[in-house]
This record gives C-alpha cells, structure tokens and sequence, in this order.
C-alpha cells in the first residue's frame, strides 16, 4: 500500500511538473530598422520601428499558433548604425523598449554606459521581461532610445535592431 | 520594419474623403507624435517658467528609504512560556496565584484607508483588532479572578483610529493622531460599554529639511505604559545618503535602526512600547462590590528584529521575533470608567500589584503595504 | 440619403479630430510638485508616455556618476539611466479630461503604480498613483511648464 502511495505521489509530482513548465525550446531572431528624422540634440532621441507579428515565420520552417507559447525571453540583443556619419562614441547609453497596443511599455535591454565606438554594440538584454504578450499581438512598436552626447545635425538616422529570442512551447 | 511614411498615409486619407480636412489633421497629430518624440536636448530645461502659475510646495509625508507603510495588515503574535504572579485583593477576598502562562497568542488585524491623500493634506483612517488568547496551567484551588479572566476570556482590542497630516509648507507639517480602542476580555458579540472605550491621540509639529531627514516634537496622551499619561513625543527619522542604514524613531512608542538590502528587502532592530488598559467585564458576577470595575493596565516592551520583505507586488511579510519585558500587569479599579492619570492623582493606590515574568515571541505577519 | 451618410462620416471625422486635440493637450513639459523633475509627455502611437528631461540632482552622490535606475526590480536594467526614462507609460485618453490605462513609476525603490491623470485645467494635471483600487493611492498636482524653444 505505501509503495502504491509513493508510486502515485511520484507520478503526480511528475506529471504537475511537466504540466506547468515548457516541453520543448525554440531559438529564433528577429530583426527590424528603427528610425528617427533629424536634427538630433543631446538627450535621449527615439527611433521607431513597428513590427508584424507572423508566427507562422517566427520559427524557421514550423508554424506556431499563439496558443502554444508558454514564454518567449531575450537571449541577445544588438544594435547596429546604418549611417556612417555617427558612431556609438556619439551616445551614452542606448535603451530598448518595446509597446504593443495591449502589452506595456517595458525596457527590455540598455547598454550604458557606452564604452566603445563603432556602429555596433550588444546590450544587456532583460533576463525576467517575458516577451509573450507581444507576440500574442498583430504587430508591436520597437522604441530604440539613443542618448547623444551632443546635438547632431543630420537628416536621418537608422538603427538595426536584432534580438535573439528563446521560446518555449507548451 | 519601417512604419508606413508620411505621404502614404496622407494618400490613403485623400482617397477616403478629399476634401476632409479633419482626416488630414488626425493623421497628421498621430504622425506628428513620432517626430516630436525624436528631438531633445536636457540642457532646454534647465529654466522653464510656469505657462500658469507654480503649484505650492508641500512636505513629503515620508522620507527616502522609510519602511513600508501598512494599508492592510494580517499577523499572529505568539508569547512563549512566562508566569505570572497575581497578587491578592479586596482585604483576603481574592488570593494571589501563580499561574503559567504556556502561550499567549492571538490575531492581529489592522487597517489604513488613506480617505484623502494629496500633496497638500492626507487624512487616514483605519481599525484594528487584536487578540490574545492564554494556555494557562494554574496551581489546584487557583481562583484568582484575574487568572479566572485570562483563562477564561483572553483579552482583546478593537479600536478606530485616524491620522491627519498636514504639511504647512516644503519644510514644515503637522500630524495628528487619534485613537478610540474597546479593550477588555469581551467577547463577540457581548461588547462592553461604550463608555469603557479608552481615547488616546498625539499631535506633532515637525520639519522635514530633507529628503532623506524628517524629525518632529509633541505631545501624546497614551495608554502604551498601561495606564493613562501625558508624556512628550519625538519623531526621528533618518537614511543614509547611499539608503543602506536608517532610523525610524517615534520616542516612546517605538525606535529602531534599519538596514535595507535592497527596497525590498530590509531589517529593523530596536523596540517598541505596547499595551492598553483592559476591562475586566465581571462575567458571572465573579467579582463583588467595589471590586467589580477592574481594569489591567497592561504596557510592555519588546526590544525585536524585525525582518521584512516583498512576496509579489505590494503584498510583503514581515518576521518579527525579539524578547518581551512586561512593565505593567497591574490591575486599578475604574468605577464606570471614568479612567484618571496618576499625574494628577498622585495618591491613587493600585488594586492589584502583578508580577509577570519576560518570554520571548514571535509575530509574523501579512502586509499590503504603500512602499 | 447618401449626402446624409456622407455629412454624417464626415461629422463623426470631425469629432475624432477634436478628441484627437483634447487627448493631446497632456503633451508637454511637466512639474511635479516636489520641484525636483521635469517630466516632458509625448505620445507613440495612441498612448502617452512621460519621461524625465531634467533633475534637480542628476549625480548621484554614491557614485558621482549620473543616477541610472539602481532600484529596477530586473537587476539587469539598472544601468537605464534615470535621465530619458520613462516614468509615465501607456496612457490612452477616456474623456472628460482623464487619461487612465497608464503607470507611474517611483525610482526611489523601483515601484510601478497604476495611475490616472486628471487634467483639471490646461496647465495643471492631478496625477493619481495608487495599488490596486484607486483608494489605495496618492495624488499629486503637476504644473504646465513653458516649452522650450531649440537652440
């Protein structure tokens, strides 16, 4: 009788675990072009990018459905300058957030200071942002907020963002 | 992916209705919002004017690093063994006993409502309810009447309370506190008298230099000591400039030294002065004329550790244990309740002289709580 | 009956127009009254943020470094610096002067606080921050501030 009791607690224990967490994991990138029109002056300046949600391309050669998500958290995060005429020594501090139109605002990554020059850096990437509410959308805002250090007279600036996600499926 | 641009929109719009002017002007101020957002420079803000006029500057009612307060507050407080000695009364009528106490435990209820809270005056409200419950064992023959009501009965508290804090200006405020507690070991639904209710209150002037400063002086008329007394109050309230160490001091009623982890996560040391005058409601008649209008005068200090810190949101426990030093158990006779101060009636001699030895105890508790 | 539908689209255009006008007068440079930031609310897309454009004490004298967001609840995320950050998130306009749906965050210890925004005339907003139920909360009143003008 105990060993049957043991059996079935082990067995229950087993089958919550596996019930609440993720089977299986997924790795996958996206990437988009944010942009903002100058002139640029010191302080924080926004560039923007919206971005379509296709789950049917989000993991490469397998379609999803929403349902099946149980998380999608950042693994990387980069940017990089499409203009020659700035560099990163330009900035103090790059920050990345992301809004959906039901999903909230939330800083998902920031590298300040930066310490490099260059066209491209890596930013600590949140390791609790749950990104999930915003792929359960039809599309969501990337909002690149580049800090310059001091006023840039330039028309147009274009910043690549990539972010590497991990997603786990139910 | 790139927004769709300006001139798309405004096509797509001069399609749907050309000459609407409306329809250009939504697109526009939605468009419009991205550009705006694109361009700042901090060092244009450095001297700004009011459009209108400036608001008037008010005294924070907290300062930095300040624990929590508690809107909602649900614990269980737990004294461990003591004894206490009841001394005889009424010229032989009622014979000392020693008791031991095993535990005296309870539910501690209380609530804050902040009913308006601005900048300019914040007005609380808020109950509370406590209860102790006493596991004694008692000598054979024991027939004590105050061990009787303990056993028996338990003591408990119900009380309104209200705080009004009303800055003056950036630097200066007042605070205002008023308390209404029934106390006794009544028992739901056989409330006592309303005219047992025990009022107490404090008021403070006080100066808030800093952010990271606030320190008052005042006056309270308090039962914390047991009995009634006017006693003369100071609040002291400090962080360290890196928010690691602080005090929070509120002289006699309470004082400790804070170390903050994080804001989240911090631990008090220091004590705090409890206690309440506690009607014994005669149940039964056990008690006889001019006996029956007893009131224990209970006030006790606890030097704690109080450890606290956030479960999710703005739910946080707290785990208090420390050691508790009784420094009154003594019991007067207040016919109809028309309790006195011995600051104005020297003489009064006590009906009951108690002695209570010190356990130690623990409290824990769950707050929702304003960080 | 077709001009009637007509007058009719256009009419209901125009009132979006004029909602579009009322929710963006929340736009600007802001005071609270503490005096100590400035707040500077712009919209993206249909909602409205605010973000720190000034501070009194913008070093903070632990590290003599600009303040950053030491108190985040994401650990990786306090390096944000406290200049540019947002502090007001997602508002959408109801009516009657009132922003609602939106957060106010508190750097000193890291707390997000649901929110409302009454505009109760053109240069002064009552900003309610509370937990849970509007009852459990504070209400502050921020002043209009002059835009500035570029160099």
């Amino acid at each position: 009788m105990t060993r049957i009791l043991s059996t079935l607690s082990t067995a229950l224990i087993i089958l919550s675990l596996t019930s609440c967490g993720a089977s299986e994991q997924q790795s996958s990138s996206i990437e988009v072009n944010t942009t903002a029109e100058g002139p640029f002056f010191m302080g924080a300046n926004s560039l923007i990018a919206d971005y379509e949600v296709s789950l049917d391309n989000l993991i490469e050669g397998r379609s999803i459905k929403a349902e099946e998500i149980h998380s999608i958290q950042l693994s990387g995060v980069s940017v990089t300058l499409d203009d020659d005429s700035l560099t990163l020594a330009d900035m103090n501090s790059v920050t990345l957030q992301l809004v959906g139109k039901d999903a909230p605002m939330t800083t998902v990554a920031v590298r300040n200071p930066i310490s490099e020059g260059g066209q491209s850096t890596t930013l600590v990437a949140s390791d609790e942002a749950d990104l999930t509410p915003y792929f359960k959308d039809s599309k969501f805002t990337f909002v690149l907020d580049l800090d310059f250090k001091d006023d840039a007279y330039v028309d147009q600036v274009n910043a690549s963002v990539k972010v590497d996600l991990t997603i786990s499926l139910k | 992916m790139r927004r769709p641009s300006l001139p798309k929109l405004r096509t797509g719009a001069a399609v749907a209705a050309l000459s609407c002017f409306t329809i250009v002007t939504a697109f526009a101020q939605v468009d419009s919002t991205y550009s705006e957002e694109d361009e700042e420079d901090y060092s244009l803000y450095d001297d700004l004017e009011y459009v209108d006029e400036g608001t008037k500057r008010f005294a924070n009612a907290k300062i930095k690093g300040l624990s929590p307060a508690q809107f909602i507050s649900v614990g269980y407080d737990f004294q461990g063994p003591h004894q206490l000695t009841a001394a005889a009364f009424g010229d032989g009528l009622y014979q000392e006993e020693t008791a031991d106490i095993n535990a005296a435990h309870g539910l501690r209820v209380g609530a804050n409502i902040p009913v308006y809270s601005k900048n300019s005056l914040i007005v609380q409200v808020g109950g509370q309810f406590w209860d102790v419950n006493y596991d004694i064992d008692r000598e054979a023959g024991g027939d004590n009447p105050l061990v009787n009501a303990l056993q028996n009965n338990g003591l408990r508290t119900v009380g309104l309370n209200s705080t009004i804090y009303k800055p003056l200006n950036e630097y200066s405020f007042i605070l205002v506190q008023l308390q209404a507690d029934m106390n006794g070991d009544w028992a739901i639904p056989d409330f006592q008298g309303l005219q047992y209710t025990r009022y107490s209150g404090a008021a403070l002037w006080g100066r808030r230099p800093k952010d990271n400063l606030q320190w008052g002086v005042g006056v309270a008329r308090t039962y914390r000591a047991g009995e009634l007394n006017y006693v003369p109050i100071v609040m002291y309230n400090w962080t360290s400039l890196k928010s690691k160490w602080g005090c929070e001091v509120l002289f006699p009623a309470r004082g400790h030294m804070r170390y903050t982890f994080n804001p989240r996560n911090m631990l008090l040391m220091g004590f705090a002065l409890e206690g309440g005058s506690y009607r014994i409601g005669n149940q039964g008649n056990a008690l006889a004329d001019p006996y029956d209008e007893l009131e224990i005068r209970r006030g006790e200090l606890r030097f704690r550790a109080n450890y606290q810190r956030q479960l999710i949101g703005f739910f946080w426990m707290s785990l208090e244990a420390g050691y508790r030093v009784n420094y009154s158990f003594n019991v007067d006779s207040v016919p109809d309740g028309q309790d006195f101060s011995r600051y104005f009636i020297l003489d009064e001699p006590l009906t009951m002289e108690n002695a209570l030895t010190n356990p130690f105890y623990v409290n824990f508790s769950i707050n929702f709580v304003s960080p | 009956m077709s001009r009637f539908l007509t007058l009719l689209f256009v009419c209901s255009l125009a009132l979006t127009g004029f909602a579009q006008e009322d929710a963006d007068r929340l736009t600007g440079v802001w005071e609270p009254s503490h005096g100590k930031a400035k707040i500077k609310i712009d919209k993206i897309g249909e909602k409205y943020y605010g973000k720190i454009v000034w501070l009194k004490q913008p070093i903070d004298p632990e590290t003599n470094e600009p303040k950053v967001d030491k108190n985040n609840p994401d650990e990786k995320m306090r390096s944000n610096p406290l200049r540019g950050y947002r502090i007001l998130k997602d508002f959408e306009y109801t009516d009657k002067d009132v922003w609602t749906e939106g957060t106010i965050y508190d750097p000193e210890n890291g707390n997000t606080y649901s929110c409302t925004i009454k505009m109760t005339d053109e240069n002064t907003l009552d900003i309610r921050g509370y937990i849970g139920v509007s009852t459990f909360g504070r209400t502050d009143i921020w002043k209009r501030l002059k835009m500035p003008s570029k160099k």
